[in-house]
């Protein structure tokens, strides 16, 4: 009888996403989005009890990083990463930063103000 | 084997031989009475020569003398005078009687005297007893010649009384000749009778013959004739030759002339007669004394003859009594040999083929019916054990067959099972690998939310699938070629658990697990982390560890439940160590003997215990041979590694502002 086999890629991560996160996908933190920037904050130790993820993310985010590009280097989802970058934020072992606001879109009190001085016409 | 209530367990030689026994006894007994009734005719015989020489010839010679004492005192009484002669005579009677006596007693003594002889002897001797009475009246002038004479005459019937029990023997021509010879010898007796009253008759006077005496005279002569003449019919040849000459001769021509002369009352003188009838007596005493010894001389062969004949018979019949207990003990033994030979060929088929053939089925093996069931042959040459021979093979093929059928049947259940799990594992992998791609695309949280329970249910649902394709015996599909970090198989076991979360999979050293144990290690420390969670309130946590040992790679799956039974944790332990034949109808254990079936396939020691802090602890041992060495990893796991690089968040830092 014939049957198929999946070998390594094919048979799929050993660990199933859901597992990394223990099923959590709401970010501690809101502002981790897709186009947040994370950088390890220095001169910490990292503590016991992280997963090999979260060191990962650590060890590549010494330089300034995109969350896509660390979800690429994990290759997991996005919505994976930005729960593990939340749980390191919350415990304070990285920033996360924000790509110049200036420079693209405006600020949202800038906006708000722009429609308060709309309505006060 | 014992069965109760059958305590007594005999062997069939045993009862062969019980079998035997009693016709082999019962043989003996007749060969026995054969023999002795042979034996003792024999003896009887050699009896019947000691009497006649020891107790009939000194019986006649009493009779003998009494006869001479009757004379001498008839001729006293009969006024003959010789009253010397008549003491003389009393003194030889005496000793003839002493003699015989003594005789008898040793007889006696010696046992060969039988009751009815006895009882003769014992009236004889009575009756002797009257002699000296007898005497005393004769002396006394009290008697006259007729009462004197029939005292006599009582002692001398006694004599022949005896005489004739004396000739008892079974050998019948010998008895028939003995009876005629005693019966002459009577006649020689009336013929002294006779002398006795002539000498009472005849008297010197010449004077008339009393009455009396003359009529029974005439009687006893008459008497005397009748039985000489009847002896001599019925004498065999040679006895009667010693007689014939007698009869024949002048002599007795003349006494029977006398005797007319005394019927017919012209008597002769008693010189004349006495010298006949005296003559005669004497003849006749010794035709008497050559006929009685040469029938003593033939019974002496005829007692050899039947010894011979009784040894014979004893010989020929102790040889078949032996041949037959010979035969009979050959065909019991051959019969008990073949049985033992049955039994043997039978208890094999019981305790060795039939077992083996089951268990080569139960590996999985082809059993070819016709090789692993060979036709039962004991080389018996009885029917019946023909027959259970036959009965035999037959059962012990259809047994085989039978289980090979059942072998057959099960394999194909096995199969359709194997089938169902493969397909339902294609179409699950497939909606894994599907609801990774979603996950990956998903952005919003919550669609990711449902992303993980669909991928968490399709998870578990492909562990089943797996598990019964373990079950059939056969690889699940999933591989890996290159090693696993032990870490990540423990969590991808945690995975598949349904209370994954209150899983804590606790850091590992880098040790991995070579590829082709991945899938195996998976599932089985999966069942461990599902009973664990299944066994434990639900707030408690289950703790996966894991670490390096001498033996081996050792992960301990640790719950916080109410433990195990002592007793049940053994049983389970053992069963681990020696995962049993699978049992459809215990499915309750299925994850047991999944653990146990996995743990000795890749020879992995998986131990309950109890831990302590109440619940249980499993302890799996992955032997050396399946663990790789970490190899110095290109992604950096351990902490010290991190620290050694350089921070230069700084530089980057005063560009974004971190609210």
């Amino acid at each position: 009888m014939t049957h198929e086999r999946w070998l390594d890629e094919d048979a799929g991560p050993v660990v199933p996403a859901y597992l990394l996160t223990r099923g959590r996908t709401e970010s501690s933190s809101k502002e981790i989005d897709l186009v947040a920037v994370i950088v390890t904050e220095g001169g910490i130790t990292p503590p016991a009890g992280l997963g090999p993820e979260h060191l990962i993310i650590l060890h590549r985010c010494t330089r300034p990083t995109p969350l896509v590009d660390v979800a690429a280097e994990l290759n997991l989802p996005i919505g994976v990463v930005r729960v593990l970058v939340g749980d390191l934020h919350e415990q304070g072992l990285v920033r996360v930063r924000r790509p110049s606001p200036a420079a693209r879109t405006p600020s949202e009190g800038l906006l708000r103000e722009v429609i308060n001085g709309l309505r006060a016409l | 084997m014992g069965v109760p209530g059958r305590t007594r367990r005999r062997t069939i030689r045993f009862k062969i031989f019980g079998l035997l026994l009693v016709p082999v006894v019962s043989m003996m007994a007749l060969w026995a009475v054969i023999v002795g009734v042979a034996t003792r005719d024999s003896l009887e015989l050699r009896t019947y020569t000691t009497l006649w020489t020891t107790l009939r010839v000194p019986a006649d010679r009493l009779a003998v003398e009494l006869q001479h004492e009757r004379l001498t005192a008839a001729r006293y009484l009969g006024g003959q005078g010789g009253r010397e002669e008549m003491l003389a005579q009393r003194g030889h009677t005496d000793r003839a009687l002493r003699n015989f006596r003594r005789l008898a007693r040793d007889q006696e003594a010696a046992g060969t005297i039988t009751s009815v002889m006895r009882e003769d002897l014992e009236d004889l001797l009575d009756r002797t007893a009257r002699l000296e009475a007898i005497r005393g009246d004769i002396d006394a002038g009290l008697t006259s010649v007729i009462p004197a004479m029939e005292a006599y005459d009582a002692i001398s019937d006694a004599v022949f009384l005896l005489q004739r029990s004396l000739s008892r023997i079974e050998e019948i021509p010998i008895y028939q000749q003995t009876r005629i010879v005693i019966n002459l010898a009577y006649a020689k007796e009336l013929l002294a009778r006779e002398q006795a009253l002539a000498a009472a008759m005849l008297r010197p006077d010449r004077g008339p013959m009393p009455e009396a005496e003359l009529k029974l005279f005439t009687q006893i002569a008459g008497n005397r004739r009748f039985m000489i003449d009847q002896a001599l019919a019925e004498l065999d040849p040679e006895l009667r030759a010693y007689h014939v000459n007698l009869i024949a001769s002048p002599e007795y021509q003349r006494l029977r002339l006398l005797e007319e002369r005394i019927f017919t009352n012209r008597p002769p003188s008693y010189t004349e007669w006495q010298t006949v009838a005296g003559r005669l007596a004497t003849a006749f005493q010794q035709a008497q004394d050559q006929a009685g010894a040469r029938l003593a001389q033939r019974a002496e062969p005829v007692a050899d003859d039947v010894l011979t004949r009784a040894l014979m018979l004893a010989g020929a019949g102790l040889g078949i009594v032996l041949i037959s207990v010979l035969v009979t003990l050959r065909l019991g033994a051959r019969l008990s040999v073949e049985l033992a030979a049955l039994r043997r060929a039978a208890q094999e088929v019981a305790q060795v083929r039939l077992p083996n053939v089951v268990d080569k089925l139960r590996q999985g093996e082809q059993v070819d019916t016709a090789a692993e069931a060979p036709p039962i042959h004991t080389a018996s040459t009885t029917a019946e054990i023909q027959d259970v021979e036959e009965a035999f093979s037959a059962v012990q093929h259809t047994a085989i067959d039978a289980a090979v059928g059942q072998a057959r049947l099960r394999a194909g259940v096995n199969q359709v099972f194997l089938n169902l799990a493969r397909r339902s594992q294609v179409l699950l992998h497939r909606q894994r690998i599907q609801l990774d791609e979603m996950q990956r695309r998903a952005t919003d949280p919550s669609t990711l939310d449902d992303l993980f329970r669909l991928d968490h249910l399709t998870t578990r649902m492909r562990r089943h699938a797996e598990g019964l394709i373990i079950l059939a015996g056969e690889l699940p599909g999933r591989g890996w070629s290159k090693p696993v970090p032990i870490f990540d198989v423990c969590r991808g076991a945690a995975a598949e658990v349904e209370d994954y979360a209150r899983v804590t999979v606790h850091n590992m050293s880098d040790h991995a697990l070579v590829g082709e144990a991945v899938g195996d290690v998976i599932h089985l420390v999966a069942e461990l982390i599902e009973n664990a969670t299944v066994y434990s309130p639900a707030h408690t946590q289950v703790h996966v560890r894991g670490e390096m040992a001498a033996n081996g790679f050792v992960i301990e799956v640790e719950d916080r439940g109410l433990g195990i039974p002592r007793e049940a944790l053994e049983e389970f332990n053992d069963r681990l160590a020696n995962p049993p034949e699978f049992d459809l109808a215990d499915s309750d254990r299925l994850g047991l003997f999944v653990v146990g079936r996995l743990a000795a396939r890749h020879n992995i020691r998986v131990t309950l215990r109890p831990s302590p802090y109440g619940g249980t602890t499993a302890i799996v041992l992955i032997p050396l041979d399946l663990i790789s060495t970490p190899q110095p990893p290109d992604t950096p796991r351990g902490l010290a590694q991190l620290t050694l690089i350089p921070v230069d968040n700084d530089t980057d830092a005063g560009e974004e502002g971190d609210r």
